[in-house]
Parts: C-alpha cells; structure tokens; sequence
C-alpha cells in the first residue's frame, strides 16, 4: 500500500492551550479512516493542519499526492457564486476547454442529485443541498484523498445515510482514500476501514470499527455510551 | 517573561497587520500587472462600487460645497472681496475637500463592505476552501479589489470635485448675486493640470488604503459574526486613518508654503 500522508509527532497549540500533543498517524491509498472524539480536541485543527491550512509547532507532515481536497464542516461554498461556477473554480488549473469543465461539473452534480440547481446561489439551498455541492466540489478534480470535517453533523438520519454512501461510492468505485472527522457512531461504522480517537491532545484508541464498540477502553466506552462517568468530562472540566 | 512578551505581541499587533497590508499590498500589484487576476471578481466590484459610492458621495459633496461656499462668502462680503470667492472654493474643492471627502465616503461605504465580505469568508472557511483548491486569495479575492478601488476612487474623486463646485457655484449664484461665468472663470484661472493630478494622485492613495486594508483585516478575522463586527469597524476606522494622514503628508509635500507663494505656481 502507498502511504498518502504520513504524520509524524505533531504538537499544535494555540495561545498556551496544548491541542495536540504528539500526535501521528498514516493514511495510505484507498483506505478509509475516521477520526472520533469529543468536541474541541483538536480534530479540525489536525485536519487544517493535513491540508496545509496551518503550520505545525512541532512535528512533521508529510504528503505523498498533491491530489487532495477536503470537505468544509459548513460546506464553505462562494456565496457570490452559482453551485456550478463553485464546482467548476475547483477546476481552474485544468487545461481543458470550457465544455469539458461544464461535463465534469454536470456530471458530478448529477452524482450528487443536484444538477436541477445548477444556477442557484448557495443561500438559496438546504444545509444538506450545500453539503452535497461541497462533496461535488471536492470530487471533480478526482481526488486521491479527501479530507471530510464532520460531514454528517446536523443532518437528519436518512441524509446523513446519502453523505456516507457518497462516502463509500468514491472508495468502492474510485479507491478515494478517506480521512473522516466526525461524531456520529453510525458514520463511523459505515464509512471506515479504521477509527482513531483523539482525547487530550493524545491518541487514546486505534482500531477497527467493531472493536471501537466493544472495547473496555475508558474513552472509548465512555464516548460510545455517552455516559457523563469517566475521564472524558473529567479531563474536559478540569 | 511569557507573560511580558505576550503582553508585547498583543500591543504591537496592528504594526504585524500593517506589515501585512504592506506586502499583501505589493504582491496584489504585481498580480494585477501581470494579469493573473480574477476578472470576474474585478468586473464585479468595479460595477459594484460605483453603485454604491455614487448617490453617497454626491449627496455629501454637494452639501459640503454648499456649506463650504457660503462661509466663504460671508467673509469675503465682510472684508467686500468676493471676487475671491471662485478661487477660495476651488482650491479648497480640488485640492483637499474633494479628495478627502469621496476617499472618506468610500471607505465607509465600500471600505467596510468589502471587509464584512472578506471577514465572513474567512470565519466560514470559503478562503480555505479558496486555498484547498489551490485558488490564491491574493489573486483570486485582494488583487480585482485594488485594482476597482485605485480605478473607481479617481473617478468618484473627480465625480465629488464636480459636485461639490456645483454647490458651491449654486451658493454664489443665489447668495453672492455673483455671475456663474466668474465664478468659474476664477475656478479655471486657479486650478491647473497639477492640482488635477495631484488630486488624482490622493485618490489613487486612498482607493489603495481602503481595498489593502479591508481585505488584510477581512483574511485576518477570526471569531465568528463578532470577530466580522470588529474587523468591518477596524477597516473603516484605519483606512480614514490612512486617508487624513496620507492626505496631509501630499498637501505638505506638493502644497507647502513656500512653493505656494511663488507666483509661478499660484499663476
Ligand atoms: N485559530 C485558532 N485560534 C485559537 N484557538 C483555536 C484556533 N483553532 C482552534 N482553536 C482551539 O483549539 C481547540 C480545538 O479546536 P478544534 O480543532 O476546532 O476542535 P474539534 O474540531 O475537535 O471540535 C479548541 O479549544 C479551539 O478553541
Ligand atoms: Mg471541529
């Protein structure tokens, strides 16, 4: 297996506060890892700091493709844009002609189900419509890697199912490899291969999904029961 | 000691953020000069601009040359000289008032508009999207603004001197009984091709502070709607900054006494 990023021993924080301590990890190609753990441990941060959007404190980063594109937790569409101008700004380095971009687009819009709103503004769409042009935008230039923060939260159930199936169609069909940040046990379970959880700065737990249910792990238990007993709240208190 | 040089770092914040405009501003230029610019973006705010800036700058300007003109007046009928009173209200138009008031009208109106834009990119991640796409917001976002603002403020500036002569004009008709033929044949008489560009070169200056400093301040936002609030008010507050002081430092520059008692210069 190619290995796409390879994180080495990161340490990040912001104004004194420690939000990651040491943190490594790999991702190769094709393979599907989530990312879990309580709000404001830092995953955004570890994401951003994947993409390149920050710079480490310590520690190191290393990306093997340039071929990488990330999902926003808000979508992050260009308000001043239609939904197929924002696909096709995805495309601005590719030298093909203006047709061929607007076939790309298309094409990916209709992945998505959304090539009826191809001139609408993104104000005048759904969070869950947004999100699905964000997945579209991310995917045109055909991606080896797609970094994905939280795609799932604030979705109802059923939309929530649609995201991970895109999710699973692009590693299933496209061998898209896949870093998924989120908190929802049932994305956890239908989109990854591998699940990490981060608590503290530290990674507390790595393993497959099923095992991510069963283990006697305490932050893992407690995150996976939602109990308000043990050293999550505790550590978050503090 | 931490806590010393954390204190030092939050004082000398603003002077990191002027650093910043600065280069921003000189790496902006070089993308409009070599043309790798957003032209889209560039048509947008250039139309926008005027759309906006237009019916304010006209509103105040005439006043301004309203007010201006009729204080004028009444000294000049007090001391009986209001032949004078073309040549007072068009240096004062030309070569300050009109530059000054459309630069501080736009970035008020513009200025600030500019940077809530800007800022609310950045708190909702549209400029790191922008950058995950490998879309340079310098390029992409700051360059067609500067490049609308140091286009658009030079015309509004003349648009302001014409207006704000108009009122003044209108004063000296109505309250002086003067002839509007001397009103203006003193406005030409005073007013040469150097005031003109130099009261373009004051507008060029400030459409630069305004888009420079509204889009630095907008990528450098962070704290959601509140964080939009303060960088939309810090925007406005600098760049009027900017605009006075730059103003002064031309006038003194070009205008100063000595140069201005030679006849030569005077005409
Ligand atoms: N740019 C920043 N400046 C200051 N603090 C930040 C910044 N980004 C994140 N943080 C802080 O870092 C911590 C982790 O944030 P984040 O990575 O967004 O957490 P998560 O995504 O796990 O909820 C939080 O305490 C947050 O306030
Ligand atoms: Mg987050």
């Amino acid at each position: 297996m190619m290995k796409l990023i390879e994180v080495e021993n990161v340490s990040k924080s912001f104004d004194g506060l420690n939000v990651l301590d040491s943190v490594s990890l790999s991702v190769s190609s094709g393979e599907n890892l989530s990312i879990v753990g309580p709000s404001g441990v830092g995953k955004s941060t570890l994401l951003r700091l994947i993409a390149g959007l920050d710079d480490v404190d310590s520690g190191l980063i290393n990306l093997f493709t340039n071929k990488i594109s990330m999902v926003f937790q808000y979508s992050a569409l260009l308000n001043s844009y239609t939904v197929s101008e924002n696909i096709k700004l995805a495309l601005h380095a590719h030298k093909i002609s203006k047709e061929e971009k607007h076939q790309k687009v298309i094409e990916k819009l209709k992945l998505v189900g959304l090539e009826k709103y191809q001139d609408y503004f993104p104000d005048q769409l759904s969070g869950g419509q947004r999100k699905r042009v964000a997945f579209a935008r991310a995917i045109v230039n055909d991606p080896e890697i797609i970094l994905y923060d939280e795609p799932t939260a604030g979705l109802d159930p059923i939309l929530s199912t649609l995201i991970e199936d895109y999710i699973n169609k692009l590693s299933s069909e496209y061998k898209v490899a896949s870093v998924v940040v989120t908190h929802q046990l049932s994305t956890i379970r239908r989109t990854s291969k591998r699940v990490l959880m981060l608590c503290f700065g530290k990674i507390v737990w790595e393993g497959p999904p099923d095992k991510f249910l069963s283990t006697d792990n305490p932050y893992v238990k407690q995150f996976v029961n939602a109990e308000l007993e043990g050293p999550i709240l505790a550590g978050l208190l503090e | 000691m931490e806590a010393i040089t954390k204190f030092s770092a939050q004082q000398f914040i603003w002077l990191v953020e002027l650093g910043e405009s600065f280069k921003n501003y000189l790496l902006s230029f070089s993308y409009i000069i070599t043309g790798r610019y957003s032209k889209k973006e560039f048509i947008d705010q250039a139309s926008k601009f005027g759309f906006d800036t237009l019916p304010v700058v006209a509103v105040v300007t005439f006043f301004i040359g309203l007010a201006l003109t009729l204080q004028i007046s009444k000294q000049l009928m007090g001391i009986g000289n209001t032949g004078s009173l073309g040549t007072s209200v068009a240096v004062s138009i030309v070569r300050e008032i009109g530059p000054v008031v459309a630069g501080v009208m736009i970035a008020a109106r513009v200025g600030g508009a500019m940077a809530a834009e800007i800022a609310t990119m950045s708190v909702t991640e549209q400029i790191d999207a922008l950058k995950i796409m490998k879309l340079n917001p310098l390029s992409f976002l700051v360059a067609p603004r500067l490049l609308a603002s140091m286009i658009m403020t030079p015309l509004l500036t003349v648009f302001a001197i014409y207006i704000g002569s108009l009122g003044g004009m209108l004063i000296a008709i109505v309250y002086v009984q003067m002839d509007p033929y001397m009103f203006f044949d003193a406005f030409r008489s005073v007013v040469g091709n150097r005031d003109i560009i130099i009261a373009l070169v004051k507008a060029f200056v400030n459409g630069s502070l305004v888009a420079t400093l509204s889009c630095t301040f907008g990528m450098h936002t962070m704290g959601g709607a509140a964080g939009v609030g303060q960088t939309t008010t810090k925007s406005v507050v600098w760049a009027m900054l900017g605009i006075f002081l730059f103003n002064f430092l031309i006038t003194n520059s070009v205008y100063s006494v000595g140069k201005v008692l030679d006849p030569a210069f005077v005409k």
